[in-house]
């Protein structure tokens, strides 16, 4: 409105800097992702009529333009716009290997053996976060929980639209226990399926939602 | 992702782990919420789309080599 009106005329730099990440390292509750967003923001409230974008990138979108790239947005000050914007780039390269280092991820074994770890040690409650695939099918936790026998574990959720019609038509209600192999090969990211199967150390339970094609949250005691 | 909707299913308060399908989203409800005591993100073997291994993606219009960490790349401002 205000460049309408003509009383803001847009100037504008924008700097690639050469650093890929996935989207689960790029959490800004954490520095240095924190700081490029703090960063950010005291140069908008030094500056008067700048605004900054820093674009952390989307890797999986195959495209040549992935990658960091910070933009300013000045109001007619090309060499503020240039100041501010390479002093956010500058920081970026500076910090990229924190960047990249900023969070753990564990793979699924290591990360079901700490969970355990940290339920025994009364940490809880403890949160397993995976995303192995996009069809929310995967089963390569469920197996793992089963083959380390991690107790009292909530799994929320596995897909799966013919067990679910199953169950719907077995009568099964929430808080039953079933015997069933769940989830798993829509595609090679989901695995094979998971087993769920009445067991000494107690049953395995299911909630099926109504209306819904997924086995939303599958139990076990 | 939150726990909040969850609770509507089963008793999440009577269990000591959860296995969520959200690495990112998840944040807001488990994390920043003081909900969880012990996070821990896990991924399998295999570099399946969304894996932080970018190297094993069969990228057409990307080379790797130009970017950190996987190249060297020079970049100065």
């Amino acid at each position: 409105m205000r460049a309408i009106r003509g009383d803001y005329k847009p100037t504008h730099v924008t700097i690639r800097v050469p650093v890929i990440s996935p989207g689960v390292l790029q959490w800004t509750g954490v520095s240095p992702w924190m700081d490029l967003g703090q960063r950010a923001l005291v140069w908008e409230a030094r500056e008067p009529d700048t605004y900054v974008n820093i674009f952390f990138g989307f890797p999986f979108a195959d495209v040549p333009d992935v990658g960091m790239t910070v933009q300013v947005l000045t109001n007619g000050n090309p060499k503020l716009a240039e100041r501010v914007g390479r002093d956010l780039a500058a920081a970026i390269w500076r910090w990229r290997e924190a960047l990249l280092k900023s969070t753990k991820i564990h793979r699924i074994a290591d990360g079901v053996a700490l969970a355990k770890q940290a339920a025994a040690d009364g940490a809880t409650p403890v949160v397993l976060a995976d995303h192995s695939d996009r069809s929310d099918s995967a089963t390569w936790l469920l197996r793992e929980i089963i083959a380390q026998d991690l107790s009292n574990t909530l799994i929320a959720t596995i897909t799966d639209a013919r067990a679910t019609a199953r169950l719907k038509a077995m009568g099964v209600k929430d808080g039953d226990s079933f015997d069933m192999d769940v989830g798993g090969l829509v595609d090679e990211s989901a695995g094979e399926p998971g087993a769920f199967r009445e067991r000494s150390s107690g049953p395995s339970r299911a909630t099926a939602s109504s209306g819904s094609a997924s086995a939303s949250a599958a139990t076990m005691s | 992702m939150d726990p909040l909707p969850l609770k509507a299913l089963v008793d999440i308060d009577a269990f000591d782990v959860m296995a969520i399908k959200s690495r990112v989203h998840f944040r807001r409800g488990f994390d920043d919420s003081g909900f969880a005591n012990t996070i821990l993100l896990v991924e399998p073997e295999q570099p399946f789309l969304g894996t932080t291994r970018l190297d094993g993606l069969p990228y057409e219009n990307v080379d790797l080599a130009k970017f950190y960490p996987y190249g060297s790349p020079a970049f100065s401002v």
